[in-house]
């Protein structure tokens, strides 16, 4: 149906949209498979189709902006927009469960089955007798060579903290923009940004510093997968979280929200909360624990 | 009448530009207070250990 004054619903007509942005997901995937291969043409193909993937994101935003603008959406918009960010978030909570699954099912099933205990100690009598299941550990053959871990109370503290704190300005930023404060708007904003961008620079640090001086890499067995898997994938969610914020920020300063009508602002704030949360289960689980 | 013509957009282009003023200055001051923050409370322990 039509939009009309009264409601309705806007279907937008002709979008080039999804069938660009399926030919360049196919492309990038096919790229990504010849490259793993060796084949020559896979790089370009892969940086081809990411290319034309961030092509089809700019143009489709720019549409819904545009229609945003125009007043196109109402009331059952709105509710899809809602809906569509809560499932969104629904399955980025579920993506990042499997990882914290997997670290879990590790320490409390495979490695005790590994040092004796339980239903699985056959495995210890047959393959690894006299190992001792302790955490953290690389297993039983020692993949990667001696490492150390990084303690919880230098930097993965200061980064809870940054995020905390960015959680806090993002509020702000949103009561600025509730009582229309333009400075104060653009002012939380920025904060909320640089914060995220120090904290994924302290990320870099931390990395570095493993890598170089701990000898805690990716192939340090099962604490350097789960623990590279978590903290990686969760520093990609930031950097996904600091652009959108970045962009909402400059949205905001082009007037494009009012005090009523900004789900735009809400849903990142959504996001950015989700990635703080996120991070407070890595402190505990992953650094603490 | 052209330069008056002229003067309606100069002051047109000048009410825009000063929409502009508050939030730019506002992205400017959080950028600056936060990363002065994050410099200092950065230094603080150096600072502290010189005087210690």
């Amino acid at each position: 149906m039509a939009s009309t004054a009264t409601g309705g619903y806007y279907v937008p007509h002709g979008s080039i949209w999804p069938i660009i942005g399926s030919i360049s997901l196919f492309t990038m995937m096919l790229g990504a498979a010849k490259w793993m291969n060796e084949n020559p043409l896979g790089k370009p193909l892969f940086f081809i189709g990411m290319a034309a993937i961030v092509f089809m994101l700019f143009g489709w935003f720019r549409d819904v902006i545009r229609e945003s603008i125009a007043g196109r959406f109402k009331t059952q918009e709105d509710m899809s927009f809602r809906m569509g960010m809560v499932w969104f978030i629904f399955s980025e909570i579920m993506f990042f469960a499997a990882f914290f699954g997997a670290l879990f099912y590790a320490r409390h099933f495979s490695l005790p089955w590994l040092g004796g205990e339980g239903d699985g100690f056959s495995t210890n009598q047959l393959l690894y007798q006299g190992y001792v299941a302790t955490w953290p550990t690389n297993g039983p053959g020692d993949l990667g060579g001696v490492f150390k871990t990084i303690g919880p109370w230098g930097l993965p503290l200061l980064n809870t903290l940054i995020l905390l704190t960015s959680g806090t300005t993002i509020t702000l930023a949103h009561w600025a923009l509730k009582v229309g404060e333009r400075f104060w708007l653009s002012f939380w904003m920025a904060a909320t940004v640089l914060l995220g961008i120090v904290f994924l620079y302290f990320q870099g640090v931390e990395y570095a510093h493993a890598y170089h001086e701990l000898n805690l890499t990716m192939g340090s067995g099962v604490y350097g997968s789960t623990f590279f898997m978590l903290t990686g994938f969760h520093g990609l969610h930031v950097t996904l979280g600091t652009i959108m914020l970045a962009i909402i920020m400059f949205r905001c300063m082009s007037g494009h929200f009012t005090k009523d009508n900004h789900f735009g602002f809400e849903a990142v704030a959504w996001y950015w909360h989700f990635v703080d949360v996120v991070w407070l289960g890595l402190f505990v689980f992953v650094y603490v624990l | 009448m052209e330069w008056l013509f002229s003067l309606s957009v100069l002051c047109e282009t000048l009410s825009q530009v000063a929409k502009w003023i508050p939030a730019y200055a506002g992205m400017m001051a959080g950028w600056v207070v936060t990363l002065g923050i994050v410099i200092v409370s950065g230094l603080l322990p150096y600072f502290l250990a010189t005087a210690a």
